[in-house]
């Protein structure tokens, strides 16, 4: 404490505390993202269904959804420590590793007992028409529509610029029962639009 | 989207992300916390000090602060599932849950303020009854430098832990040499009936 004036404010902490509260949220991670985060906050999470003796189906569902959202936000956000103009090329087999992208993630339940897993990133904005045209095209699908469609995009291959198989958000939407909203704000900086995933368990 | 009406809202998240950005956070974590996230969340803070080139001896100093904040939370937040918990012995007549299942509720954040000066600072629930005891402790090493506080750890150690400690007793005494005696906590007085909010800060 020397020479320091106070700095630390214990009542901004207790009331972004009792936000989380208000809205229902459990966990709240928001930072530079990778996959020990995940499988640590996913441990947790698999304790908190345990303990709370959650329905075996709605945690296995919950607990898969986390995971692929997760995995997501690790491979497309568009927002990275350092930024992408910065990175070395593909010269520097350390790039990779080296590079950490930022995202949020909220796991959290509705009053009316809906169970929900809400993450964010950054995407550039110029693959916002992309991304919207993909997610509304399953928008409204069912459970066995969304089977049948993970199906067909496994045998055709990844689409162009993926680097998953294709069938991230059909999968996870499939998990989800079909029960899934995304919202996209546009232009939030000069290059990056702010996107918005949640899957309703 | 089947009958569902819109719930998510981005716009609330994107207000949250820019409160982050504006008060110098880098990482948030605020739920149920393990040693898990602490290891999880502990490499990518410790990637993000190498992209970043930071100086070798201020890396150092806010990893072990954030390890042994996030230590003390894990140990001393009042907060956890221990009501379920007791639920299931009162059932089964039998421990069903392991002790590494009672998850403790607790936040992290990790960030740098405009001067540059970093903070790593940790909040969790403490219960009202143990308020007196805690201030106690930190007021008793408040202001002392990164020498005077190696002197009392040591004694600790040498006299073993006080009362009621799960650890060593040395944590917060140890977190403040880290910082080189730049700290400071605050304590928000009847967060609930039953708890006090208890916060810490280390600046590095």
């Amino acid at each position: 404490m020397t020479n320091m004036p106070k700095r630390l404010k214990g009542s901004s902490h207790l009331s972004f505390r009792k936000e989380l509260d208000n809205r229902g949220i459990v966990f709240s991670y928001s930072g530079f993202l990778n996959e020990d985060i995940l499988t640590g906050i996913g441990n947790a999470l698999r304790t908190k269904l345990v303990i709370d003796k959650t329905d075996v189906k709605i945690s296995r569902g919950l607990f898969s959804a986390f995971v692929e959202q997760v995995q997501n936000v690790i491979r497309y956000s568009a927002e990275k420590s350092p930024p992408e103009s910065e990175q070395p090329g593909d010269a520097d087999p350390l790039a990779e590793h080296e590079s950490l992208p930022y995202g949020m993630v909220t796991i959290g339940e509705y009053p009316d007992g809906t169970r929900f897993i809400a993450c964010c990133n950054m995407i550039h904005s110029k693959d916002y028409e992309k991304l919207s045209t993909s997610l509304d095209s399953i928008k409204g699908l069912d459970k066995k529509q969304l089977g049948s469609m993970m199906r067909e995009q496994l045998r055709n291959g990844p689409p162009e610029g993926s680097k998953g198989a294709g069938v991230g958000f059909i999968s996870i939407a499939r998990e989800a029962n079909g029960n899934w909203e995304y919202d996209i704000i546009k232009n939030v900086t000069d290059q990056f639009d702010f996107f918005c995933f949640e899957a309703h368990f | 989207m089947t009958q569902a009406n819109k719930r998510l809202n981005g716009h609330s998240y994107l207000s949250f992300r820019e409160e982050l950005v504006k008060r110098g956070i880098v990482f948030s974590y605020c739920g149920f916390l393990n040693e898990d996230i602490l290891s999880g969340i502990g490499n990518a803070l410790r990637t993000k000090l190498s992209i970043d080139k930071t100086d070798v001896k201020v890396s150092r100093g806010i990893f072990s602060a954030f390890v042994e904040q996030v230590q003390n939370v894990i140990r001393y937040s009042a907060e956890t599932n221990a009501i379920i918990e007791e639920e299931n012995l009162q059932e089964d007549g039998e421990e069903n849950v392991h002790e590494n299942e009672t998850l403790p509720y607790g936040m992290v954040t990790i960030g740098e303020y405009p001067d540059g000066t970093r903070f790593v600072a940790c909040c969790n629930m403490i219960r009202n009854t143990d308020t007196e005891k805690l201030t106690a402790q930190l007021e008793s090493i408040r202001g002392l430098d990164r020498k005077q506080l190696g002197a009392m750890m040591r004694e600790q150690l040498k006299n073993g832990p006080p009362q009621g400690s799960k650890g060593a007793g040395v944590g917060f005494i140890s977190i403040a040499r880290e910082a080189n005696g730049n700290w400071e906590y605050d304590i928000v007085r009847d967060a609930s009936a039953e708890f006090d909010f208890f916060c810490f800060e280390a600046h590095v």
